[in-house]
């Protein structure tokens, strides 16, 4: 398999404190991945590095499939980032942010700045100076500079903050649209599980410094989504024929009249309803869910979860 | 390395500063003319020669445009890094030497051709101010004039050189605060040494500053490097 983004024992140390320990990202051709972490658990120190603005204290980064050297500059050319706060000249207007941003890169297609102001839905606001922007309009901004050259791999570090709901929506379409049409990479971080969940095809969680999980949504969703609802009055007498009658093992009580079954390859839904009615256990409610992985996540977060 | 000169010219518009030289050129022609009649009228130790002349024009137009120099820096390489502008530029793919060399060089460039336009315009005026209201007695012979230019030339090197010196300390700190008040600190110790009444700074003193200048910088654009971008 060849990553465009991987990393191994990617270590950062900042005057004593250790930022980052031995991280191995791994990111596929094509795909969006979302690194999650709560505040200050090091995912803007990874974009930092990868973007070579940092300087690894330890271990390799390799971008395109080659190692990653102080002073090489190859690569730069194929990342589109946004990383941090949006910064830009602020005398300029944004237009000139972005034609500066195209001189730089040795971008010479001066129709991809309308394209991109389009895109991001800031066309009228174009000749206005940097300086008069939002927090969120500058956040759209950055976007544009980080798409404008249409990069092969795209780093967003907390693409999302800063936007109200419909900025919200069209950044996710956005996302999506251009790694279907463009086949871009897409790094993105966030510490809002649902909104990576939304888009993202692999998800890497960070917790001080550590990544300690990646996963692939297709595999998550199918080993955690799925599972049974059951609201009953007689909770004792459902969970005993549960796991006597049913030989059912995987289950959880929520409350005092809910009971979760996750074991779902056995029994099908009708069977278990008609094994409790026969027994005498009336079923106020029962459901299939699909769960959104906030407990699992909330569990690697949070540092309960096994790891 | 020209289209980065050029790049850095559209960021970083220098009409105000063009407009600041030319207001700061006639008010030193002013100032070395009415201290040339001065002396010429009242008789002290100083005998108004043309080298009097244009030695303290050297010395005001230096100066002068070490200090703007430490402004354009300042404003061009350090106010990036305080502004956070370098996450950005640092991220394109340019080596980071390269952009500030070119930052560095367009800076230069402009307070050396600076420095030698100055000196030849104070100058010029000067000598045609002459013919008006005498204060020179003595003529104007071809050897002063190519002696002067040949000084003109290397103190407008050697200047150039000891201005980088602010841009280091200021780098080491990240403050544009630090490169101007070091400017003034080193301008004005340099001149506490001088050669007499025009205020030349001694050879020694100002090649001293150039070699200190020129291994700073190189010293912190190798450090630019390495360095991480907070």
């Amino acid at each position: 398999m060849t990553y465009v983004v991987s990393t191994s024992r990617l270590s950062k140390n900042l005057s004593g404190n250790n930022i980052l320990s031995d991280v191995n990202l791994h990111i596929k051709k094509g795909e969006i991945y979302g690194l999650l972490g709560l505040n200050g658990a090091g995912k803007t120190s990874v974009m930092k590095l990868l973007t070579g603005l940092w300087k690894p204290t330890e271990g390799v980064i390799e971008l395109f499939g080659e190692r990653l050297i102080t002073g090489d500059c190859k690569s730069k050319k194929r990342i589109g980032s946004l990383i941090d706060y949006p910064i830009f000249y602020e005398k300029l207007t944004a237009r000139e942010n972005l034609e500066l941003h195209c001189a730089y890169m040795g971008y010479h297609d001066h129709r991809s700045i309308d394209e991109a102001l389009a895109l991001v839905g800031l066309t009228v606001e174009g000749a206005k100076t940097v300086k008069s922007y939002s927090l969120g309009m500058k956040q759209r901004l950055g976007l544009a500079r980080a798409i404008l050259t249409r990069p092969e791999l795209l780093l967003l570090d907390e693409p999302i903050n800063g936007l109200d709901p419909v900025g919200l929506k069209n950044m996710r379409n956005l996302i999506s649209a251009l790694s279907k049409e463009y086949g871009m990479t897409v790094f993105l971080t966030s510490h809002l599980l649902r909104e990576l969940e939304l888009i993202a095809n692999t998800i890497g969680v960070i917790r001080e410094g550590k990544l300690i999980r990646e996963v692939a949504m297709e595999n998550i969703q199918r080993d955690w989504t799925e599972y049974i609802e059951l609201v009953t009055k007689d909770v004792v007498k459902a969970v005993s024929i549960l796991s006597n009658k049913l030989e059912m093992c995987n289950f959880k009580l929520i409350n005092e009249s809910t009971i979760r079954i996750y074991d779902l390859s056995l029994p099908q839904p009708e069977k278990i309803v008609r094994t409790l009615i026969l027994n005498g256990v009336d079923i106020g409610e029962i459901r299939r869910k699909n769960q959104t992985l906030e407990d699992y996540f909330l569990n690697l977060l949070q540092g309960s979860g096994n790891t | 390395m020209i289209s980065l000169i050029k790049l850095e010219l559209k960021k970083f518009k220098l009409n105000g500063y063009f407009l600041c030289v030319i207001v700061s050129n006639l008010v030193m022609t002013v100032l070395v003319w009415m201290m040339m009649l001065q002396w010429s009228v009242e008789n002290t130790y100083i005998h108004p020669t043309y080298n009097v002349a244009f030695d303290l024009t050297r010395s005001m137009v230096n100066f002068t445009f070490v200090i703007f120099a430490a402004i354009l820096m300042a404003r061009i390489i350090v106010g990036e890094y305080v502004n956070k502008t370098t996450s950005v530029l640092f991220t394109y793919p340019i080596r980071r030497q390269k952009l500030l060399i070119s930052k560095l060089a367009l800076i230069s460039l402009v307070t050396f051709v600076i420095i030698i336009i100055s000196n030849l315009f104070i100058n010029l005026v000067l000598i045609g101010l002459n013919v008006k209201y005498d204060f020179v007695k003595e003529p104007l012979t071809s050897p002063i004039i190519s002696n002067q230019v040949v000084e003109i030339l290397i103190h407008a090197v050697l200047k150039t050189m000891s201005s980088w010196i602010p841009l280091v300390l200021g780098m080491l700190r990240k403050s544009p605060t630090t490169t101007i008040v070091s400017v003034f600190i080193i301008e004005f110790t340099s001149i506490s040494m001088n050669n007499g009444p025009t205020y030349t700074v001694t050879p020694a003193v100002e090649m001293t500053l150039a070699v200190i200048g020129a291994v700073g910088a190189y010293w912190m654009i190798y450090k630019a490097e390495r360095e991480d971008i907070l």
